[in-house]
């Protein structure tokens, strides 16, 4: 009985074993051969939730912000990524350097703010946008209520809100 | 000798049998999700990139927006297990768009083609009116409206 219970636990062990090396193996095949898309799934979420977090002007917009623009940065800089994926990568980190100027604006540092804005002008004039006035730029990136539901028209995506479907 | 080449031995009956089930965990509980959540994302940045190009960015760069929007699309239909009606109609749209750069460029028979791929598109997913009158219609409005936003902000 108790020669077959340990051969029991011996097997359990190698199936745990092998239930490790399987998934990753599977995962690293995985994280190499979509290391774009992987990124892109994070991407996303941190986007979606610094422009809610803008758009709801909570405390931790400044923040989030911040995150989304290291990771559009990080897209830029990248080697592996297509040209016209760095341009819009490089029109994100435009709008978001756009809504960072708005908030330390907002927060009296305006030295920092100038600085964002310039950013913010510079990728904008990079990806070819034509009228690169601040009333143009704030236009884009004004605040919208937020919905429960996702808007539901075209008009009204905004990174990483694709997954917001409308309601019934 | 014995014991422990059977020990080996049913050590690696237990790794024989959880390989597969480490594989099946780590591609359908995690793998295959996150993989649907990035396609719709790259298709959501790219097609918000396409439409704010449209709208605010010379047509050069708009048009290459667009396209770009329009590969990426393609090459993600049958791939992306979260593709549905929204991303369909951003395609048609996308077409739309296209059709009226080639149309500001002068180019009339890529005009047409890409304005009856929109119309085919948007009607397929669902739109009332994909009349070319009625397509237009709204991109202009759309044009309009954006226009209009940048003045009272000024």
């Amino acid at each position: 009985m108790k020669r077959l219970f340990i051969q029991a636990i011996v097997v359990l062990v190698g199936i745990v074993i092998g239930a490790g090396a399987g998934g990753y193996l599977t995962f690293h095949r995985y994280a190499r051969d979509y290391a774009i898309v992987r990124a892109f799934a994070w991407v996303g979420i941190f986007s979606a939730v610094s422009v809610n977090q803008y758009d709801a002007n909570t405390g931790d917009a400044k923040r989030e912000l911040v995150y989304s623009l290291d990771f559009y940065s990080q897209g830029v800089a990248s080697s592996a990524i297509e040209p016209t994926m760095k341009s819009a990568l490089r029109m994100n980190r435009g709008l978001t350097e756009a809504r960072l100027y708005v908030l330390e604006n907002e927060a009296g540092n305006v030295d920092q703010a100038k600085s964002y804005f310039s950013k913010a002008q510079e990728d904008l004039k990079a990806v070819g946008w034509v009228d690169l006035s601040e009333a143009n730029i704030l236009q884009v990136i004004k605040r919208e209520p937020l919905s429960p539901c996702g808007d539901g028209t075209q008009n009204a995506k905004t990174t990483g809100t694709a997954l917001q479907k409308p309601c019934g | 000798m014995k014991k422990i080449s059977r020990f080996f031995g049913l050590l690696l009956l237990g790794v024989v049998l959880g390989l597969p089930l480490g594989f099946y965990l780590v591609q359908y509980k995690f793998i295959a999700k996150e993989k649907a959540i990035g396609m719709v994302n790259e298709e959501g940045l790219l097609d918000e990139f396409a439409k704010k190009e449209f709208a605010y960015a010379d047509p050069q760069n708009a048009r290459e927006a667009l396209t770009y929007a329009i590969k990426t699309y393609n090459a993600m239909q049958g791939i992306s297990t979260l593709s549905g009606w929204r991303e369909k109609l951003d395609l048609g749209w996308c077409y739309a768009e296209l059709s009226l750069i080639e149309e500001s460029a002068g180019n009339t028979n890529s005009t047409s083609d890409y304005m009856s791929r929109a119309q085919q598109i948007l009607k397929g997913s669902g739109l009332n009116d994909p009349s070319e009158s009625h397509i237009r219609e709204i991109l202009q409005r759309r044009r309009i409206s954006n226009q209009l936003s940048s003045v009272q902000a000024k």
